[in-house]
């Protein structure tokens, strides 16, 4: 087939114009690394740090948009999804009954591990059972891989020495000033899941949940949905299993079961990409460029 | 440091004298429902900061509200709100009605959670009995002494020194003697108090006998700044 002389010109412009670009720029791959220490009880329970629900949420979920002009909050389809790499070391640490010893729970079964104590002064600080803990698996040369530690019940000794089980489903250490759910500034970088709770509220997505913690600046960069100061991200990207969002699958519509007014709009209104962006640059973020 | 003025003293006031400022009248109103979930709400799950913020910044005016969600049947959907209501509750200051608190605190109306979520709304309610200086809680901390639970009745030794003081002290010592190592341990962390302390002893969570009807009577500077939109919006 003949080409056109005008076709052949601008062939030819085309090829020159292209020639000048810079090459396109390398891919940049973004790993986070995190180690989990775990309670080998019998009350432990391996699923709840699921590594494959915080690699979806993280890496494979496109990130959805909304419309933000009412609170309704209509899908408008997806970006790119997060591509944050979330790796799970091999060397899983074992830690046994008889050097690490539990408290007993309501049930007379040993579960809880005294990780923080309430102090006269009204705040809270490290037990020396926590602090040896992390003290023995933190490896001072690799300060960016995360610990995760998993023990069936986690408890703060309150300022006369009685043990309180905590109600929450786990609790991360980032070293970000001034961030309110952190309280206090040891024990970091790490991870610490009360699994007995995470089982009743957030089976699979606690992990993924408290990873948002380590990796995201908190309010008043990003806005936080429910009372937990989670941010609207997070609680986006874990649709699945959860009790606080579903989709209705058409229009396209965000079902929100038991958020408030105030938590809709946060969530109709966030846009994940600026929180993915926040990630990528979190110092527990390694770049590295794709082969 | 100024003394507080009642709030139902200060409604009246307000009430009669049409040349009170609109804002007595405010400080003098009950927070709803509404108001002292969402400052709950703002400390995350299971945070101690934001209850000890209401009973330091609004006290007696938090206690309807509170009441009310104590109230409501205790469901898996509003366990993080009633944990941070009996957090809350530790502080006499705002008045949480004593019954309500042993409702929780023996258990039956806990039927409904999840055995790990029971535990933890029942150790937090006798956490918050073991801060009342009040004598009529004698019985009750006797009682918890033989509970088969250590983790119920490692309260007992505090929660009876808080209630009746150093009149419990003979009670405290036989609890020193004794067996049982739970008991035994949280005894003699009283008595050393006692003994270092004496009518000044922190024997009512962080504070003495005498100062836990009003404690805490200012807010801590570590919790005004988490405050601090909550006291605009609500003076």
């Amino acid at each position: 087939m003949r080409m056109p002389g005008r076709v052949l010109v601008l062939m030819v412009i085309g090829t020159g114009w292209a020639c000048r670009l810079p090459p396109p720029p390398p891919d940049i791959i973004y790993r986070s690394y995190f180690r989990l220490v775990y309670h080998t009880s019998p009350f432990n329970v391996a699923t709840v740090v699921d590594a494959q629900v915080a690699q979806e949420v993280w890496w494979d979920n496109p990130i959805p948009r909304y419309q933000t002009e009412t609170y309704v909050g209509s899908f408008r389809g997806y970006r790119e999804p997060c591509r944050l790499n979330i790796l799970m070391t091999a060397n899983t640490a074992a830690l046994s009954s008889a050097a690490w010893p539990l408290v007993p729970d309501s049930a007379g079964d040993s579960t809880g591990f005294r990780f923080t104590q309430r102090t006269f002064g009204g705040t809270e600080t490290y037990t020396t059972d926590g602090q040896r803990l992390f003290d023995t698996y933190y490896n001072a040369s690799t300060p960016d891989t995360v610990l995760v530690f998993q023990l069936p019940r986690l408890i703060t000794v309150d300022e006369n020495g009685n043990d309180l089980p905590r109600g929450f489903n786990g609790i991360s250490f980032d070293g970000d000033h001034p961030d309110p759910y952190s309280p206090f500034n040891l024990y970091v970088p790490s991870i610490w899941i009360n699994t007995r709770v995470a089982l009743v509220n957030a089976p699979r997505s606690v992990f993924s949940h408290e990873i948002a913690h380590v990796f995201l600046r908190e309010p008043p960069t990003f806005p936080t949905a429910w009372g937990d100061n989670s941010t609207a991200f997070l609680h986006i990207q874990t649709l699945v299993q959860s009790d606080k969002l579903t989709w209705l699958p058409n229009p396209g519509v965000m079902g929100v079961e038991t958020a408030t007014d105030t938590n809709r709009q946060v969530l109709v209104e966030a846009d994940g990409w600026d929180e993915c962006f926040d990630a990528h640059s979190s110092r527990y973020v390694r770049w590295d460029i794709a082969p | 440091m100024s003394r507080a003025v009642h709030p139902l003293l200060m409604l009246t006031v307000a009430l009669v004298s049409p040349s009170v400022p609109s804002r007595l009248i405010a400080q003098a109103r009950a927070l709803t429902v509404e108001q002292i979930t969402r400052i709950l709400q703002s400390g995350g799950e299971d945070d101690f900061d934001m209850p000890e913020f209401v009973a330091a910044a609004y006290g007696p005016r938090a206690k309807p509200g509170l009441e009310v969600i104590l109230e409501r049947p205790s469901a898996r959907a509003s366990f993080f709100l009633q944990l941070a209501a009996l957090t809350a509750a530790q502080y006499p200051r705002i008045g949480i009605r004593q019954d309500l608190l042993l409702d929780y605190a023996t258990g039956p109306r806990l039927r409904s959670l999840p055995a790990e979520l029971r535990e933890v709304l029942r150790t937090r309610a006798i956490k918050a009995l073991s801060t009342q200086p009040d004598p009529s809680l004698r019985g009750f901390w006797i009682q918890l002494q033989a509970h088969p639970t250590a983790l119920y009745r490692q309260f007992a030794p505090f929660g009876l020194a808080c209630a009746v003081g150093s009149a419990a002290l003979p009670d405290i010592e036989a609890l020193s003697h004794g067996v049982d190592s739970v008991l035994l341990r949280q005894a003699n962390r009283a008595l050393r108090e006692f003994a270092e302390r004496g009518t000044e002893a922190r024997i009512c969570g962080r504070v003495s006998r005498g100062e836990a009807p009003e404690f805490p009577r200012e807010i801590r500077p570590g919790l005004r700044a988490r405050g601090e939109q909550f006291l605009r919006e609500i003076p």
